[in-house]
Formats: C-alpha cells, structure tokens, sequence
C-alpha cells in the first residue's frame, strides 16, 4: 500500500485530518485518526473482499455509502463514520448477520473474544425483527482433526479460503454452493493439510471455526497470559501463551511484523500440550539398580557433582561429553559453556546431537544471512536439501510472499518437498548428488538466478548431520559465488531448526579444538572413549540417526546425566534425571534463525519441583566450587535457586586456572546490562480491566481498541494499553528483539570437496528427515495434532511399489542390515525410483533402527505383510 | 406501424446464415476490412464514440468511452464479451447469436483493433450449448479465413477469440464475476475500484460488452456514426432488440429503434395480449425493474425515459401479464429467482434477499399482514444500495417499486385478499 512518501495526502475522517499516503485504504486512514471503523472481512494482510459491508462510510461526494476497507482515499477526502445513514447501515448488515448466526454465545469458545458480539452490542439494532427460522447447518463438524467448523455460526467474510488461497498457499478450503446455503468445506471432504491451519481459527471473526485442542478448555476473561516466543522452532515467533489455572490452554501469534507478522505454524498453534498436559518429569530421579526413584534435589545434585568430579580426576576433562543445549536460553547456554568448558575443562561440547563436524563452511554459513523481513525482497531464492515447509514453516510464508512478488524459487532436492509446489526450477539431485546437481546447475548459468538482484542460497538443515553436508555447504557457497559474486555468501546459509540453535553456537556450545561435534561424541562413548556424558533437552535414543549406537554408548559411559523437562527412552537409561522447565516457563531470551535475541516471559510454573535449567546447572556450579552468586542475579533468577549456587564468569572470561571476575550482575547481567530487553519479564496480567466490560462503549471517554487490526503496520501499544481479542488482529505487538549481526566476517574461499555419489548395491536407498509434525517431547499429547498422520509411512515410487505388489495405503516391512520396521507404504509419484521417504520422527516407528552413523546411504528392502 | 430496415437480425432467416460464405456475401467482413485499411485504431474508437453506443446489458454506459479508459501502454489486454444472458425474460443475445455469429465475432475483432487488444473471449451461458457450438464454428470459419489469429487480413493486428462456456449462475453475468468464472475460479464480484479497465481479466486492463452492444459496431463502422444516430433518440441511438414474453400473442425478438414505444411492442408487433384478456402489468427490463401499470406503457423503450417513470431497460427483456396475474404472486417468483442467484458473497443481499422472500411467501398466498410489508419494504432498502455488486439493486429494485406502485395489492393482500384472483373468482 505504501508508495513513495512524496504521495502523501490530507483526509479528514469525523473532523479529524491525517496525512497518509495517497490509495491508502480509508479504513487504515480511519486508524490513524483514531476512528475505529468496523469491519468482519477486511484484512490487511489479506486480499480486499468487501464482502461484509459493515465498514461502510459516508465520503462526500460520493452518493452511495462506500465501504472503507476498498476505498482508496484521495487528497482532499472527508468520510464520516457517524452519520444516521452510516449507522442504519451497520445496524442492518448486523441484523442480516443475526437472521441466521445462532445465539448460542453462552457455549461458544469465541464468546467474550468475538467481534460479533462486539459490534452487536455496540452497532447492532436493540431486539431482532426477525420471524424466519435459522438456517441449520452441522454443528461442530471436523475440517481436520485439529480445527472444528460449526457452519451455523459462519458469516462468511472469507477470511479463511483467502488466507488459505494467499498466505500459506495451501488452495484447498473453500466455499460450496451459493447464496445463504453456502458452506464451507474441503474438496471431497477429505481433512485439511496445511501446516498453517490454525492462522484461519485466529482469523474467523466468530466461532466458526475453533481449536479443537481449546474448545471449551477456558474463557478468555479466565486466562493469565505470558507474552513469550515459541519454542518450537528457530523462526522465533512472537507468541503468547495462555493459562487457566496454571495450565497453558492456548497459544496465540503476536505481531512481528519483522518476525513472523502476525503468522504462526500448526506445530506452534495446536503444540501446547507438551506443557501442562502431557507427563513432565516432576522430580529429580537417581538410578536405583534398574529403576530410577525419586530424590531430593540437594541429594542428586551432589551426586552429579561428585562423580562429575571423580570422573574428571580419574579420567580427565575430556571423559566428559555435554550434548544439547539448542532448547535452553542464551543465558543458559553461557552457563552450561561455563560449566562445562570453563569450569570443569572438557572440549566435547555440542549443542547439535547428531552433528558430524565442527567449523568450516557449515559453521561460517550458519542461520539466516538477511533479516527475516528481507527474505520477502528477494528475486530468486534457491534451497538446496531442504524443504522449508517441513524446517522453518513462517519463514515459507515469508518465501511465498517472495514468490508472488515475482521471485523465482528453485529447489535442488534429492526426494519431492511441498515448496516444489511454488518452484520455478526443480532438480532433482541424486541421493549425496547435490554437489554434482548445483555444478551442472550453475554451468547452465540460469538466467533467473543470473540476473537475479537480490538472490538467497539457502541449504536445509540435515546438511549438520549429513557426512556430505560440508562438501554441500561448500558446493552451494561455490554455486552462490559463481551466479552472483563474491558477496553472494553474505546471502547464503545453512539453517538450523532448534529454537535456540543460533544462541547456543554463538555461546559456544560447540566442540572446541579439541572436542568431537555431537554425533561423533555419541560415536566415542560407544567405543569407551567418554565416561561421563550430560545430555540437556536431547534424546538420542529416539532422534539419533543410529539407535544401535546410542544404545551402546548409553551401556559403555559410567555415568549418564538427563537434564529435559519430560520422561524419554534415553532418560530411561540416565543414573541421574533432572527435571527441567520448559520453554513457557522460563524468562530469558532466545535467539532466532536470523541472530535476533527476543525476550521470554514465563506463564506458568514449573510442574512440581523442576526448575529451570538456569537455576540447576547454577547449584551444579556451586556444588563444583566455581563461584558465588551476586544478590542482583539471585534476584532476577527464575526458578528456585538454591542458596549454594555459584556465579559464573561473564563472556569473554579467559580459560580455566585463570583468576576470574564476576560479573556485574552475575550471568543473567552479561545481557541484562547489555539488552534492557531481558529485562522485560512480562507480569502475568489479566485480559480486561478487573470489573470492567472490556469495551469503551459509544459516548465513553476511551475508543474502544477493538480495532487494532487496523494499524498493523503501526506503533507497539503504549503502557496502559490493553487488547482486546479479536480475530482481525495479533494478540499484542511484540518488542523488535535485538538483531545481531551475522557472525560471517571470515568467509572462505572454501576448497570444494567431492560430494557422496550413491555406492551401487541392492535394494532401495532410504531417505529420511525429521517433519515438522511427528513425534517426539515437544508434541506429546498433542495427539490431535499428531493424528492426522498417526502411523508412520513410507514413501516409495510407483515403479517400485508396484514391482514389489504393493498397493498404496498398504502394511509393509521394511528392512535394512541394520533393523526392521512396520509402516504403511504412500505411494508419491514424484519420488524417483529406487528411493524411499521415511520420517525421523514419524510416530510410532523407530525409523532410527534402519539406520547407521557410518552408512550414509543405508539400503532397504520393503515388503507387503 | 412505422417502416424499419433491421441491422441486426438482418441475417435471421437467410439460409446457413451462420457460415462465413454467406455472412461475406451478404456484406460480412467489410467493415472490418475498411477498419484495417482506411482506419486507425483510435479513429474506430472515434467513430464508436461520436455514435453515442450505449452499452445494451443495461447500464447504458457509452461503448465508445468505455474503450478509451483501456491504458493504451498496456501491453496486455483483454476484451470479455458477455454473452451469459440468463436473466429471467431475456432471450436475445441467443436469438442474434444463432442468426449472425459472424457479427459478433466483427464485433469483437473491431472492438479489439480498437483498443489494441489481441485474445478475447466469448463468455457464453453455459445452457446455451447450440449458442456455443455456432460460436465455436464460427471463430474456426474466421480462423480458416485469416480474419482470426495472427496477422489478419495481412495487416499487422492479430487476434484469438476463445469461446468460452459459463458457470451456470447468473451471477456469472455480472462483470467482475464473468471475469473470475474466467479465470476458472468461484464466480463472484470484485470489489471496484480497480476497475476492470485497469484491472481485469488475469491482471489486465479489459474491457466487458455485451453481445448486442458489439454487434451494432460493425455498422456503425462500415455506415458511420452518423447513420447509426440516426436510429432512435439522440441520447441513446441504435437499433434495440427487445424480448418479448409472457401473455401476448407472438412472443419474440424483435428488432426496432430505441425509445420504441412500450405500447407498440405489445400491441403491435407482439400482437397484443393473448386470448383477447386486458394487460395486467409490464415488466420492461426483465426480473430487475420495476413492472408498469397499463396507463404507463406508452413510455419511450429506452433508458433514460425508462429511468424518468423509475424502471429500468434492462437488456430489453420485457414480459407481459395479463390481468389475471396477481403482481404479490409475481413478486415472490421474481424473489425466489434472486434468492437463489445470491452468490452470497456480501451479506446484504445475500441475507436480504432470502428475508424478502420469506416475506412474500406469506403475502403471496394472502397469510401475510401489515408488518410483511413494512418488512419487505425496510429489508429492501437495507438491500438496495448497500451491496458489492448491482445485483444487490436488482433484487430491492422490482420489490420496491411495486411497493410504490401496487400498494392497494399489497395492502389486500395483507388483509387475505387479491385483488386479482377476487375478480377473477367473480367473473368465473
């Protein structure tokens, strides 16, 4: 909407001027005066529909009422929002709605946070005039297993087939036939498949469509709330998470518009119940022969402590491996560093629990290398072994607006992914072939990609785990290099999927010279080189791509320590397993795929005694005689921070045996001094005013703020402020974070390596990759949201599974030297032969059982049952 | 009866008048000939608009002025022909098309050489297979013939014509709709602005005209401007096709002058009204105006002396009631229609127009009382005005014109008469 600032034009909406830029909406020129103009279908960040005409304005010189959120305003133009002709026809677009939305308020979710209700009480006629039945549709009736439609309630202002046809992409709800039977629906009825489902329950202005792991959970009025990020992956999306009666029961997108606008993920949406709902580890537990039995923190830590540091006397410090850390706060990340490296010596530290080596073009070329909001300028994107859908899926969104901004989206991939869908070019590399596939690719020197201004060269993030991801990584920098210069690196990068992925390397919880990435560390401890290993938030024996190996490195260590804030295979095995707080219960900060550090607020405690993970590996220090604590951090600490606990060294502090100095402020003052932002541990606060309707009501002092979803582009509310829920609009204005810069001073020239062409043998090559929703801690109990692919699949070529009789939907066994496995086959035509799809994380396989570190290309037979 | 020579249907009767050698024969493709040769684009659009053409869908809008709003820098643009037609009582886009497709693919290929326009498309109600067929026939005829496709005629204008086969609704006839239907999605209005001149068909500047409209074109090209304002009153010229339905004598298409009186169509060249009864009311422009009493019908058939007595032309549909139809019963037919064309995307009139019908299903059968009325009239307004698209005024518009004109019939009605059927219960 915005053009160039010299357009600007004065309007005066009910006596009010403003200066916007020319073809501004009036409804947005409106917000800017401060005149909430009513609305159901507009949207700004959706295609104009002017479908509901409750916007409707009076503009002078205009004969008919024109509706604001189509009229793009002119130097000169004066509207007014309150004449008798403008408020007869609200009254009556809100009594044709009431004909046939049923008033059954009192049992709907969207009562208390719905614009209906809203504008019926504030706009709406006073009694109905109406004698006609309501018309009768299906009540709650599923659109997938995790969004409920109950098209008795739907106003139909298209909110949701726009976003669903614009946004994500994913064209496959609409509207059936006509008139007042209209009904919305999927082709077939067959359930949605988006990832991006539960952006249409956030849009729906009523209760149309809800969240089926919310309904009926709460009412808004009953939530405390914490403004937070989500943790699921390294978008880093503003959210807020909700509770009632100290369980989280919803969590909602807040606007970034630098982040993820107003956006968020199925995984992100419907993935709360890991929190309050499913099991968590709730006490600290110690091996006692083959059970591990409940014991007081004091006790275990002590143990942890005392044979840490046997094992370092006895062993050395490099006995000692410490894997994980991606999930914990760059805070915590700085301790576990502090611990683990500086305070107890040992080099095996990787936040990456699977990842095959350390620096290089893989370490240089980490993360996003442009903002966010940037990668929507590009012209050209290319991908390359990654499929963005699955890894980042807001930042796809931000792709997509790329792409129907007219950028070119080429996919270089070696099995079929959804952005295909929006790619311009599709290569198709061999399995380890992407080395040869972008050589080939650049000596046909695409002409998209050549004249290409803005390019990005992005690679997916199993190139950590991959043995061929450095020459990958080395092959793209070559590929961006030769189409667009030398500066084309600063516009490359290999991603990562953790949340904190990015914090964690930059806090150096990576291997130091010494030390061995994370894959290799499991590797050592199950030949017998490691005693000890420290796993925080990581369970291998369920995502290590070789489950025989992590079994016998768990059997070989003396001493197995789980920090994580759920029971898993591998805590199964630990001597020690402490419990920690999750992501909604932790302040702190957190930095995202693209270097921005965002605040955490916690919402609600943690289940029985877990701390967070800042308050145990603090006592941990103590218990090891690094240092005191300062009372500042003592203060600021979440959690409950023994009074042992020691203080650590700030960044930068040299190694061990030196003399060291606290910090001013102890760790959490490393940021704190430095980013006022940590400071901003949101109060949990509730909703409305206490007491008070939440609406300024006509005549009152205050305009109602029920239509923020006007100034979206606008100023963070100011203190004071509160928002009012409605679907049009985020649920608070994040703060921007800080943006760091990208850690790529030293950019090679990387000498290429050779890429891994496939070894000839028999039987299928397996491909594998973690998808976005499967199983796994973060999504326990989400089963709903699980359900839709509940049993794991394999995906084969047609000429395969027709060689082998195997009809599409079918059992099958499937087999590598390595282990066997149940699935069910999916035939995908797009899947090249002699090649096979499965999911690291698909439910209810152990999809790691067909695997080996050492085999990159592990070979499997499949066979109907 | 005065003496009229028509334009056209002048083909209507000639043997295989649909195919390419008869249409040349009988004068077919000179126009276009003399555009390419003698004319350039921007003198067709002269001619077009010194003719005063107003655009025969209904709106009247000059054809010639709507054509100069095209940006003439845009690379791509489309002309979208509407030939959905599927208003009750409309029948003469099918008539003209059956007898002259070759008009209207000159039509079409001026309008094009024009405004600089290289693929149009015949957008033809689905129903109307033998319609599309003739079209399709055609456009191969002018293909083989070099009037289609690239280079014609060996200037350098070139041209595709696509026919293509409408959605079934009628919403589909109205313009932005017509263009979504287009570009194979769910037919519905667009909000304007942009218009379609600037945005239009697939993101292009477009221009819509109505399958009468580009059949007067090519005389108007081959005789002059000032020939064709020489049909009919000078705010509106040009030959008309008016439909005529319902209870007269020899319903059908004929073709006269603009501002033909109403009084002539039905008395004299439709023959008067059937089986010797007395006329009821008169519809002039089909389901969307506002029915005439008898002591109005000699009104001038055109728009603007239409608009004078608050009804409309329409596309010229008119349908003729004799007095034995009750004009409350009529009305819930005509809402029923609305009812169910409502693409339901904005909600006046797509709430509206199922309360309206609600409504006179009571008063219809005489169940109704005062306040139905009060309703129907305060349900309308909400409608009128206040929608996405004109279709909304379509159906407020005969609802509340017969509330101003018939109110005794309303009134009866509510109190469990008819007026109608009373009369006609004494007179059996």
């Amino acid at each position: 909407m915005t053009e160039a600032p010299q357009h600007i034009v004065k309007v005066t909406i009910d006596g009010v001027t403003v200066e916007v830029p020319r073809n501004t909406l009036l409804i947005e020129a409106a917000g800017k005066a401060g005149v909430h103009v009513p609305r159901f279908c507009y949207h700004p960040k959706l295609s104009l529909a002017g479908a509901c005409r409750l916007c409707s304005v009076s503009v002078e010189k205009m004969p008919k009422l024109q509706t604001a959120c189509t009229t793009p305003v002119a130097e000169g133009m004066v509207a007014r929002t309150n004449t008798p002709e403008v408020e007869d026809a609200r009254r009556s677009v809100l009594e044709f709605l009431l004909l046939n939305h049923p008033l059954d308020c009192p049992v709907c979710d969207a009562a208390g946070e719905c614009p209906l209700q809203d504008y019926s009480h504030l706009y709406g006629p006073d009694a109905s005039r109406s004698q006609i039945p309501k018309r009768r549709a299906p009540k709650a009736s599923r659109l997938s297993p995790v969004v409920v439609l109950d098209m008795e309630r739907c106003i139909l202002c298209y909110r949701c087939t726009r976003f669903m046809d614009e946004v994500a992409g994913d064209a496959e709800l609409a509207f059936y036939d006509r008139g007042s039977t209209s009904v919305l629906g999927t082709f077939d009825g067959s359930p949605l498949r988006s990832k991006f489902q539960g952006n249409i329950i956030e849009l729906c202005p009523v209760g149309a469509l809800t969240s089926e792991p919310y309904r009926f959970r709460a009412r808004p009025q009953d939530l405390a709330y914490g403004d937070s990020i989500c943790g699921h992956c390294a978008v880093g999306c503003a959210v807020r998470y909700e509770a009632r009666r100290g369980e989280v029961v919803r969590v909602k997108p807040r606007q970034h518009e630098d982040v993820n606008e107003v956006w968020l993920c199925d995984k992100g949406y419907f993935g709360f119940e890991y929190v309050s709902q499913a099991p968590r580890l709730e006490h600290p537990l110690v091996r006692s022969g083959d059970s591990l039995v409940p014991a007081r923190w004091n006790d275990v830590l002590d143990v942890v402590a005392d044979r840490l540091r046997q094992i370092v006397q006895r062993y050395g410090a490099d006995a000692v491996g410490v894997l994980g850390g991606s999930r914990l706060t760059n805070e915590e990340c700085r301790v576990v560093e502090r611990v683990f490296r500086t305070g107890l010596g040992t080099p095996h530290i990787d936040h990456r629990s699977a990842a095959r080596g350390t620096g290089g073009a893989l370490t240089d070329l980490a993360g996003l290398p442009v903002p966010i909001a940037e990668v929507e300028l590009a012209d050209a994107i290319v991908v390359v072994a990654m499929d963005p859908t699955e890894e980042l899926p807001v930042l796809w969104l931000r792709m997509r607006k790329a792409i129907r901004n007219g950028a070119s989206l080429v996919v270089v991939s070696s099995r079929p992914v959804d952005a295909e869908r929006d790619a311009a070019i599709v290569y198709r590399a061999d399995v380890g072939g992407e080395v040869d596939a972008l050589a080939e690719l650049a000596s046909q020197r695409p002409h998209l990609l050549v004249e290409a201004k803005r390019p990005l060269f992005l690679a997916g993030s199993s190139l950590e785990t991959r043995p061929d991801g450095e020459a990958v990584a080395r092959a793209l920098a070559a590929f961006a290099r030769e189409m667009a210069g030398p500066d084309a690196l600063r516009r490359t990068g290999v991603m990562s999927r953790a949340p904190n992925a990015m914090g964690a390397l930059r806090a150096g919880l990576v291997p130091g010279e010494k030390g061995v990435a994370g894959g290799q560390l499991l590797a050592s401890a199950a030949e017998g080189r490691l005693r000890a290993l420290y796993l925080i938030g990581v369970d291998p024996l369920r995502t290590f791509p070789d489950r025989d190996l992590v079994e016998r490195a768990l059997r070989r260590v003396d001493f197995l320590v789980v920090q994580d804030i759920a029971p898993s295979a591998t805590a199964g095995k630990a001597h020690v397993v402490l419990p920690a707080a999750a992501l909604p219960e932790k302040e702190g900060t957190i930095t995202n795929i693209e270097g921005r550090r965002q605040p955490l607020a916690p919402v609600v405690q943690p289940p029985g005694e877990a701390r967070t993970d800042l308050a145990i590996l603090l006592d941990l220090a103590g218990r090891l005689d690094l240092r005191e604590p300062s009372r500042e951090f003592l203060a600021r600490a979440p959690g409950r921070v023994p009074e042992t606990a020691a203080v650590l060294p700030a960044a930068g502090a040299p190694g061990p045996g030196t003399k060291m100095t606290p910090a001013p402020g102890g760790v959490y003052g490393v940021y704190a001094s430095a980013t006022p932002q940590t400071r901003g541990i949101t109060t949990q606060k509730p909703f409305f005013a206490p007491g008070g309707w939440p609406l300024g009501m006509p005549g009152s002092a205050r305009v109602s703020p029920i239509h923020l979803g006007a100034s979206l582009a606008a100023v963070p509310l100011s203190a004071g402020e509160e928002i009012l829920r409605t679907s049009d609009q985020p649920h608070g204005v994040a703060e921007p974070g800080v943006l760091e810069p990208p850690l790529r001073d030293a950019l090679g020239p990387y000498e290429p390596l050779a890429g891994h062409a496939p070894h000839p043998g028999e039987g299928i090559v397996l491909l594998t990759a973690p998808l976005l929703i499967g199983s796994g801690t973060m999504l326990a109990r989400s089963q709903r949201l699980v359900a839709a692919d509940a049993h794991g699949t394999i995906d084969l070529s047609p000429r395969d599974a027709e060689r082998r009789g195997i009809a599409d939907g079918a059992r099958v066994t499937v087999s590598s030297r390595y282990g066997r496995v149940h699935a069910y086959a999916r035939i995908d035509p797009r899947m090249p032969a002699g090649r096979a799809f499965m999911a690291e994380n698909a439910p209810g396989v152990h999809t790691n059982l067909l695997l080996a570190w050492h085999d990159s290309q592990p070979r499997v037979e499949v066979a109907p049952e | 009866m005065t003496p009229y020579e028509p334009v056209l249907l002048r083909r209507l009767g000639l043997e295989r008048s649909g195919d390419i050698d008869v249409y040349e024969r009988t004068g077919g493709y000179q126009a276009l000939r003399k555009a390419l040769k003698e004319m350039s684009p921007q003198q067709v659009t002269d001619e077009v608009i010194a003719s005063n053409l107003r655009g025969r869908g209904g709106a009247g809008f000059p054809t010639g002025r709507k054509w100069s709003f095209i940006p003439k820098d845009a690379p791509v643009k489309y002309l979208a022909v509407n030939a959905d037609e599927s208003e009750p009582g409309t029948f003469n886009n099918r008539v003209f098309i059956d007898a002259d497709p070759h008009a209207l693919i000159e039509g079409i290929l001026l309008c094009c050489y024009a405004v600089g326009i290289s693929a149009a498309y015949i957008y033809i109600r689905g129903e109307n297979v033998p319609g599309a067929r003739a079209l399709e026939r055609s456009v191969a005829q002018a293909r083989a013939a070099g009037y289609v496709g690239r280079g014609i005629l060996g200037s350098d204008f070139s041209c595709e014509i696509h026919v293509f086969r409408g959605a079934g609704a009628y919403i589909c006839g109205e313009e932005t709709a017509l263009l979504e239907s287009i570009e194979g999605k769910r037919p519905q209005p667009r909000s304007r602005p942009p218009f379609p001149a600037v945005i239009g068909l697939f993101g292009k500047p477009t221009v819509i005209n109505n399958v009468e409209t580009l059949g007067c074109v090519p005389s108007i090209v081959e005789r002059g401007a000032a020939w064709f304002k020489g049909i009919g009153p000078e705010n509106a010229p040009g030959p008309k096709l008016y439909c005529l339905s319902g209870h007269v004598t020899k319903p059908g298409v004929y073709e006269r002058p603009m501002g033909t009186p109403l009084r002539e169509l039905v008395e004299e060249h439709a023959g008067g009204i059937r089986g010797g009864r007395q006329l009821g009311f008169v519809i002039p422009g089909a389901a969307a105006s506002t029915a005439l009493k008898p002591d109005e019908i000699d009104v001038a058939m055109d728009f603007d002396s239409l608009r004078k007595i608050g009804t409309e032309l329409g596309a010229g549909g008119i349908m003729v009631f004799d007095d034995r139809v009750c004009i409350i019963e009529t009305l819930e037919r005509l809402a029923r229609f609305f009812r169910h064309e409502s693409c339901g995307k904005c909600v006046p009139c797509r709430e509206g127009t199922v309360w309206q019908h609600v409504l006179l299903t009571r008063l219809g059968p005489r169940q109704g009382s005062a306040r139905d009325i009060e309703m129907l009239k305060s349900v309308s307004e909400q409608i009128s005005g206040k929608t996405l698209c004109a279709l909304g005024d379509f159906a407020a518009a005969p609802q509340l014109g017969a509330l101003r004109k018939f109110p005794e019939h309303f009134i009866a009605h509510a109190n469990g008469h008819c007026p109608v059927r009373d009369a006609a219960a004494v007179t059996a």
